[in-house]
This record gives C-alpha cells, structure tokens and sequence, in this order.
C-alpha cells in the first residue's frame, strides 16, 4: 500500500500546515477551531513521543543486557536507574522530597558537572590556539576580551568608559551580525515549511526514494 | 642562552594540559577561598523587567515559564529566583508552566526552594500562585496555551489537585488575563515573543542563561523583548535591585577572576606565538 | 539523607572532574546513569500528561481525547516490520503542526519586526549607518558562500569581520555560562568538605 506508506503522511503534513498557518493569517472561525484542536492534540502525541523514549531506551538496552554484549552492564547503569526514579516519581510523585533527591543530587549534579568541564576545555584551547593570525581573528580576539570584560564589573573597574566601548561593539556590528544570521535562519525555516506544505520534504517521515512496497 | 630561550618557549607552548587544568583549579580555589565582591552596575534590561513588575496593579496576572534545562539552574537560577522574590512581594497571580525542557519543571520547584520562604509564605498556593506542570510540545505547547483555557490543557495541576477547584484558575482562565510573560528559556528560543508577545501583545521578558545573550540582543533591540535578566551578573543586578542580596553577587565576582584567567591565557598564546615566530625568523636569517 | 546527598552529588563532582586527568570506568558509569535518570524523569512527566489528559477524562466518559491516544499510539508501529509505516503519522502530525506554529511565529516576528527594526533606524547617527551596512556585508557573506569578484568581495571581507566580532561575543557570553555553573558546583563541593 504505497499509497498508505508515503502519499497519505505527505498530504497530511501538507494539510496540517496549511490549517495552522492559514487560521492564523485567516479570519475563518472554522480553520481556528480546527487549529486550536490540532494544538491541543499534538501536545497529547508529543507525550507518547517522550514516553517513547523510555521505551526505545529499554529495548535498546534491554537487548544489550539480555545478549549479554560487550560492555552490558553500562547498559544496565541506564536501565536501573531508569526504572527507580520512574518507581519514585510515579508512587511518590515529582513534587516529593525523595525524587527531589534523585533529581538534585545525581541529574542536576552530572549534568552540571558535565557543563563545567568546558570551562577547562575553553582555557585550555584559548591558551593553545587563540593566537592572532589575520584581520579576522584579531577581531575574534578583541571581541572575545571585551566580552569578557563588559560580562563581569572588571571592565568598569578598568576604565570609565569601557562600557561605553563594549556596548558600541555590542549595539553595532555584533548585533548586525546577530541579525543577519536570525534573518537568514527565518528565511531557511520558511522555505522548508513551504517545501513540506509541497510535500518535497520526506526525510523526516523515513521515506528514502527507493523505498520497496 | 638563544638555546635556553628556546626550550622555555616550546616549553611553555607544549605544556601538559593537565598542567594547565591544575592551574585553573587553584585560581578557582583562591577565588573562592578568599571572599570579595566588586560593585554591580544595574544595566538597562534588568531594569526593565523590574520597572514592568512594580507597574503592575494589584491582582494582575503573570505567566512563568521555566523552560531551561536543570543542568544550568546553577547560572540560570539566580536571575529566576531573584525575580519570583520580586513576584512574591507584590501583589500579583503567578501562573507558573514548564513547556521546553521536561526538566523545566524541576528547575521551577528548585525556584520555589530557593525563593524567600518568609515571602513564599504569605502567598496560599492555588489562590495567589500555581504550578500547572509540564505541557509536551515545545513550540506547539506554547501555541496551545495562547489559544487555549489552561483548564483544558491542565486538567490538574503537578501534584494531582483538580484545576477547577483551585481559586487563582477562576480569575486567571487563560492568555487573555495574563499582564506580562516571564521566560526562562532554554537557548534562544522565541516562542513566546511569537506566540504572545507579537499577536496577543502582551509583554515578554527573559529571564536566561549568559550564553544566549547575543543571539536574543535583536529582539531586545527591535522592542520585540521587554527586557532581560542574564546570568548571575543580572541575578546579582537584579537582587540589588529588590534588595535581597543572595549568592549571585560572590558569583559574579568569581567569574570576573575567571574572565581575567581566560584573557590571561589568550594573551600567553599570542605572546609565546609572537617570540616562536621571532626565533624560527632569526634562525632562518642565520641559515 | 541530605548529608549522604550532599556527598554523592560533590562525589559525582569529583569523578567528572577526574576526567581532566584521567578517563576511570566511573566516568563512563556515570555518562549512562545520567541517561537512565533523564529518561526515567521524561517517563513520568510523560506517564502524567497521559493520564491526567487521557484517561482520566476517558475514564469518566469524555470521549474528545481518544483520536490523539490513537495517534499517539501509532508510534508503538515502528517495532512491527509490516506496519512500520503507521509511525508515519503521528510523527507527521508533530512536526506538521511544529513547523506550521513555527513559520506563522516566525514571519512577524524574526522576519517582520526585525527588519522594520532595522528600517526605522535613523540614518543621521553614523553607528546606524554602520550597523546596515555590517547588517547587508553580514548576510552577502552567508549567501554568496563562493568568494566575488572585486569590489563585492570587499563586502564579503566585511560580512566576515563582523561575523567574527558577533563570534568572539558568542564565545565569551559561552564561557560564562559555562563558569557560572562551575563556580556554583565547585563552590557546594568546597562547603560539603567543609572548606567554605
């Protein structure tokens, strides 16, 4: 059934985005109420997608476990704690202390930790690479520094008027830079949606070209 | 001594990094260690957000969204904790969603941890402040929840109390009640300036992470963004500005000794650079 | 329990920081624990919406959810071999409605509004002339990816000098994001041993 397979998904991306486009630009009270009905449900499938997560992960590493690949028993370190802070968050609830505990004191503080280990990286790769070689990376240079220093109270310290300096860097050709980029990503997001709503994007549904029936 | 100079030099460029990494930590230690604190300058966007927030009259709405992720509450907490504290002292509804990161939500109960509890106090949850929960969709949540009653999109609240029973849901029924929108976003995402702030035109400040400054600036700039409160430089600007000094400011000094670390190192690869390249010339000359 | 909280969170500290110097099994332990723990929390959250907005009301006999729980469980296809092709449409229905949001948001407000922003600037005050002209140097270079011929390339040559003042920007807003949560974390390791 081709027709099931790939035509149909297509269309009904194509029609989706067109109703949730067009309600907004539309005074239609029927196309708003279609809308609003389409953004009430996709946040309902969007928890099946999270909880699909979990499913994926234990299939994954369940296999791994189960096998008895190489390396199974990382695997085990994902599903085992997986499955206690689901236990504690399901009988106890998110609000209660003791998934407040696990969420503190082991998500928050690897996550965290994993964060900070940049800052060595960063210095590290400033001492060993941040050399000035042309016009452009003199400027990176610069930039970077005065950053740096409008970021904390050091520039201030420094001198009266660094903070004049640092905002007119910041006001004038940094933000032109920020501008162009956010101007040229809208206008990469609208030609995509234009090619989904003309059915010409299929990678994110899986659909490769020579797909056998 | 030519021959000394020159081993120093590919010395210094050739160091162990776990060398350098020791370095760092003992700079980090000794700023810790040996406490100070350096003046704060109150800057324009944090000013804003705080100047919206005290114009607000009595009984107004306010939407919170906490939409980081967990892993950075500890630079993105500071400037929202600082602001529920000034949320907390006036008299206001506080309507507060997590719609980006699922851990949004857990970074919203670590704000209502670390608030003033003293000022937490005096407030009755679901007649001055609720938490909803977590709404799945990112974009399409926030969407959701401009066109949407929050009763249809929360039929309960995070811990389970049915929303129709709480007081604060009878006057606060949906985007159409809601006077100013707080977001902590996770990266510099525009979701709410699209959603609320451009077609409902309700103001929208951010309440961030230093990292996505410059991306988020040309809102600010475009008047697009009511105004900002960055990092812990904007949690300590901000406390100062409510007059409730928390741990933002000793941050804050410490990420200056960091910063000056960071040019420190910028500056030796220039100036090893600059000598190398003087030695390879000098030695090229003489061959 | 606080107190044996408190030192396994400076221990996990300690490990990540271990990887500086040396790569230990407990690093790699603890970079699939943080898996574990992340999908486990979604889970919940997940498990929560469901029942509060699913079967909760379907239960009590509102019948609106149930063409979103079948949407949503269409995704569960994609473990059959013959019926794969069911994940199609609820995958579909997401990012159809994601990016439909996403474009309607995006033309007032990222396209619209920034450039009538940058029309109303005043053209008498020379930093604005600066900014337009950093603003048109900045976006030929993202382009016309292919080096011009003179004299466009002298545009090229400043679209990337301001690309590279906004990076050095990027970089440094970065690196402190980065230490605020360092120093944070660092500092509650130093008061758990009692040094601070």
């Amino acid at each position: 059934m081709p027709l099931f397979k790939r035509e149909v998904p297509l269309t009904f991306i194509s029609i989706i985005m067109v109703i949730v486009i067009f309600s907004y630009f539309l005074n239609i009270p029927q196309l708003s109420t279609a809308s609003s009905v389409l953004l009430e449900w996709v946040t309902i499938v969007c928890a099946f997608a999270l909880f699909m997560a979990l499913v994926n992960v234990l299939v994954t590493h369940g296999k791994k476990v189960i096998d008895r690949k190489e390396d199974w028993y990382y695997s085990l370190l994902v599903i085992v704690p997986m499955i206690v802070t689901m236990a504690v968050g399901l009988i106890y609830g998110i609000g209660h202390l003791n998934y407040q505990w696990i969420m503190n004191n082991v998500l928050f503080a690897i996550e965290a930790g994993l964060s900070g280990l940049f800052v060595f990286y960063t210095l590290s790769a400033c001492y060993r690479t941040f050399s000035i070689k042309n016009w452009p990376s003199a400027l990176l240079v610069i930039s970077a520094i005065v950053a740096i220093l409008s970021g904390t109270p050091t520039g201030e310290l420094l001198h009266k008027n660094f903070s004049m300096i640092s905002s007119w860097i910041e006001s004038y050709p940094s933000m032109a830079a920020a501008r162009g980029y956010r101007l040229l990503l809208t206008m990469g997001g609208l030609v995509l949606g234009i090619r989904m709503i003309l059915r010409m994007e299929k990678q994110h549904l899986g659909i490769v070209e020579e797909e056998i029936e | 001594m030519m021959g000394e100079e020159q081993s120093v030099l590919e010395k210094l460029a050739t160091i162990d990094r776990r060398v350098l990494y020791v370095i760092f930590f003992v700079v980090l230690l000794l700023a810790n260690v040996f406490k100070f604190s350096l003046p704060i300058v109150v800057h324009p966007e944090a000013k804003a957000v705080y100047d919206a927030i005290e114009e607000l009259h009595e009984g107004s709405s306010v939407i919170y969204s906490c939409d980081s992720d967990i892993g950075g509450y500890s630079e993105s907490g500071p400037p929202q904790v600082a602001v529920m504290n000034h949320l907390l002292m006036r008299p206001l509804k506080i309507i507060i969603v997590a719609c980006g990161e699922p851990t949004g939500l857990l970074v919203a109960l670590n704000v209502l941890r670390d608030v003033d509890q003293d000022l937490l106090n005096k407030k009755e949850y679901g007649v001055d402040y609720v938490l909803l929960g977590f709404l799945p969709g990112e974009e399409s949540a926030v969407a959701a929840l401009a066109s949407t009653p929050f009763e249809k999109l929360f039929p309960f609240d995070y811990e389970g109390n049915i929303l129709s029973e709480l007081p604060i849901i009878n006057e606060v029924r949906s985007s159409e009640d809601i006077s100013l929108v707080l977001d902590a976003p996770y990266g510099d995402i525009a979701f709410w300036m699209r959603h609320w702030g451009a077609p409902l035109e309700i103001p929208v400040a951010f309440l961030m992470t230093t990292g996505y400054l410059p991306a988020v600036m040309p809102f600010y700039q475009s008047g697009q963004l009511l105004g900002m409160v960055v990092g812990s430089p904007g949690g300590a600007e901000y406390e100062q500005l409510i007059g409730k000094i928390g741990t933002s400011l000793q941050t804050t000094s410490i990420m200056s000794v960091m910063g000056l670390l960071c040019i420190a190192c910028m500056i030796c690869a220039n100036v090893i650079t600059f000598f190398r390249k003087e030695e390879k010339n000098k030695i090229g000359e003489r061959r | 329990m606080n107190l044996i909280g408190d030192w396994i969170a400076a221990l996990i500290f300690i490990i990540i920081m271990s990887y500086l110097f040396i790569e230990t099994r407990f690093f790699k332990a603890i970079t699939f624990v943080v898996i574990g723990v992340a999908v486990g929390h979604s889970a919940v959250v997940a498990i929560n919406t469901i029942v509060s907005r699913c079967i909760k009301p379907i239960a009590v006999g509102n019948i609106a959810p149930i063409i979103p729980v079948i949407i949503g469980l269409l995704l569960f296809s994609q473990f059959s071999k013959n019926y794969k092709y069911l994940g199609r449409y609820p995958i579909g229905m997401i990012v159809g409605v994601t990016t439909g949001v996403s474009v309607r948001g995006m033309v007032e407000t990222d396209l619209v509004n920034q450039i009538i922003a940058t029309i109303k600037l005043p053209v008498n005050n020379i930093s604005n002339i600066i900014f337009i002209i950093c603003l048109v140097c900045a976006l030929s270079t993202f382009i016309f990816t292919k080096k011009l011929s003179k004299p466009w390339s002298y545009a090229q040559n400043v679209g990337r000098c301001t690309l590279m003042l906004y990076f050095g920007w990027m970089f440094g807003s970065r690196f402190f994001m980065f230490t605020g949560i360092l120093i944070d974390r660092f500092r509650f390791v130093l008061s758990v041993f009692g040094i601070l």
